[in-house]
């Protein structure tokens, strides 16, 4: 039987007044309002450092370039370009962290939340698809992105990171071909829903493949990039010298590159530190099963 | 001027209610509660320029928070093993119960949701809430039909409703 608009009414009042409610004080509105006036301080800050460090760039001495004659010999010098966009969070702590050399198994990683949040982040090659479950509860999925295990991979950070509960907490993580996957979902490129997730999980086989997964701690704003943009750069393929005429009189003798980058490893495909998948501190093998 | 007591008289007077409208949104008390407190300290934050009534300011804060809360966490869906809304036949009967109407609420798009709790709990009208959400007034009703037909509402208290507004 349809119901009538009264009943609606009725319902509706029905249903909110379940008594289940703990209320809203305005104790809970202030501790809000500071969490918010912090975030938006905390991005201000981050806009005012990036834009100090803008105005460093612009002041320097203008220079002009020439190609130099072929009978000089030629130096080494790579231009930095960091790009960095104010108000990310930044990983502040590894809370943990596991190298894996089979897909299609779900992997469970337990670890201690605290305050702050919680980020994730999957080195894997690109075919590959990751679904995540946050104590149990599907929490996200995506794909790697680009070719090279050791650098790209799927990462989970919420707008205001992901909170876990304090004490012990679990993250699995199940990595997929992504043939695996439902037709819609390569064709559209559209999340999973949560009997697709648990559909894609059941239907998951074994296979070889090497990724490794970390579990980090959040903070709101950094000076990392900053500092990242102060490091030294590192030469890459230089093939062609050029000359630097100095606005003082001074020629400078360097070198055309190509994929010039900062002194950051991992920088290759992005130069942003924060685009950056985890790597264990000692550098080394991160599949440390 | 209004002040920091206004707000808390506010606060005390209206979070009860305001609650219960973020619960129907959302459908779950946690969430509720965070979203009210997010609403509240935005309009604490925007006090001086929220006018004498904060709340169309609050319920704008409370319908744009939760849509966007609505469509990045989709983990908050509940898995069925029966769909809300068989296609094929008609099982306005069945469908005609309190709970089905609840499991069909649920199943609302964050907009139409919004609509149907502005309209059938907070008590505003079409333009109001066509303020509240940023749409016109033809886009309220339209809204709300789709909805009310989801639900099954009694096609002629709609027609009378329609005709009323």
């Amino acid at each position: 039987m349809p119901i009538t608009e009264t009943e609606l009414r009725d319902l509706l009042a029905c249903d909110s007044d379940d008594g289940l409610a703990r209320g809203v004080t305005v104790a809970d509105v202030n501790r809000r309002v500071q969490r918010i006036r912090r975030r938006r301080l905390a991005s201000a800050g981050a806009v005012l450092a990036a834009g100090l460090a803008t105005t460093g760039l612009l002041v320097t001495p203008h220079t002009v370039t020439t190609r130099a004659p072929d009978d000089i010999w030629s130096a080494v010098m790579a231009q930095p370009s960091p790009t960095w966009r104010p108000g990310e969070y930044t990983v502040t702590k590894v809370l943990a962290h596991a190298g894996y050399r089979e897909g299609g198994v779900k992997q469970r990683l337990p670890f201690e939340g605290g305050q702050k949040a919680m980020g994730l982040e999957v080195g894997c090659p690109a075919p590959l698809y990751v679904l995540v479950w946050i104590n149990g509860v599907p929490a996200a999925s995506g794909p790697c992105r680009g070719t090279d295990a050791s650098r790209t991979g799927y990462r989970l950070f919420g707008e205001d990171g992901e909170h876990p509960r304090p004490g012990t907490n679990t993250v699995d993580v199940l990595v997929v071909a992504a043939s695996d996957l439902p037709r819609s979902v390569r064709t559209f490129q559209r999340p999973l829903n949560m009997a697709e997730v648990e559909s894609v999980a059941a239907g998951a086989k074994p296979y070889a493949v090497r990724w490794n997964v970390a579990v980090t701690e959040m903070e709101f704003g950094s000076s990392d990039p900053v500092e990242s943009s102060m490091l030294p750069p590192t030469p890459r393929s230089c093939t062609k010298d050029i000359v630097i005429h100095k606005p003082n009189g001074q020629d400078v003798l360097s070198s055309e590159c190509e994929g010039a980058s900062v002194g950051n490893p991992f920088a290759e495909e992005s130069q942003n530190p924060s685009e950056t998948l985890y790597v264990p501190p000692d550098g080394g093998d991160p599949f440390t099963e | 001027m209004r002040d920091r007591a206004d707000f808390e008289r506010y606060v005390e007077q209206r979070s009860a209610r305001l609650l219960r409208t973020a619960y129907l949104l959302c459908r779950d008390w946690a969430t509720a509660e965070d979203l009210l407190q997010t609403a509240l300290a935005k309009a604490w934050l925007a006090w001086a320029r929220v006018g004498d009534n904060p709340d169309p300011y609050v319920y704008r804060v409370l319908a744009n928070t939760h849509a966007s809360w609505w469509r990045r966490r989709w983990r908050g869906e509940v898995p069925t093993s029966t769909l809300p809304e068989p296609a094929a036949e008609d099982r306005t009967d069945l469908l005609g119960s309190r709970d089905a109407v609840r499991r069909a609420l649920a199943c609302l798009p964050p907009k139409q949701r919004a609509v149907i709790v502005l309209r059938y709990f907070a008590d505003l009208g079409d333009p109001e809430i066509g303020q509240i959400l940023g749409c016109s007034v033809a886009t309220v009703r339209s809204q709300a039909s789709r909805a009310l037909a989801k639900l099954r509402v009694d096609p002629a208290a709609r027609s009378a409703m329609s005709l009323e507004s």
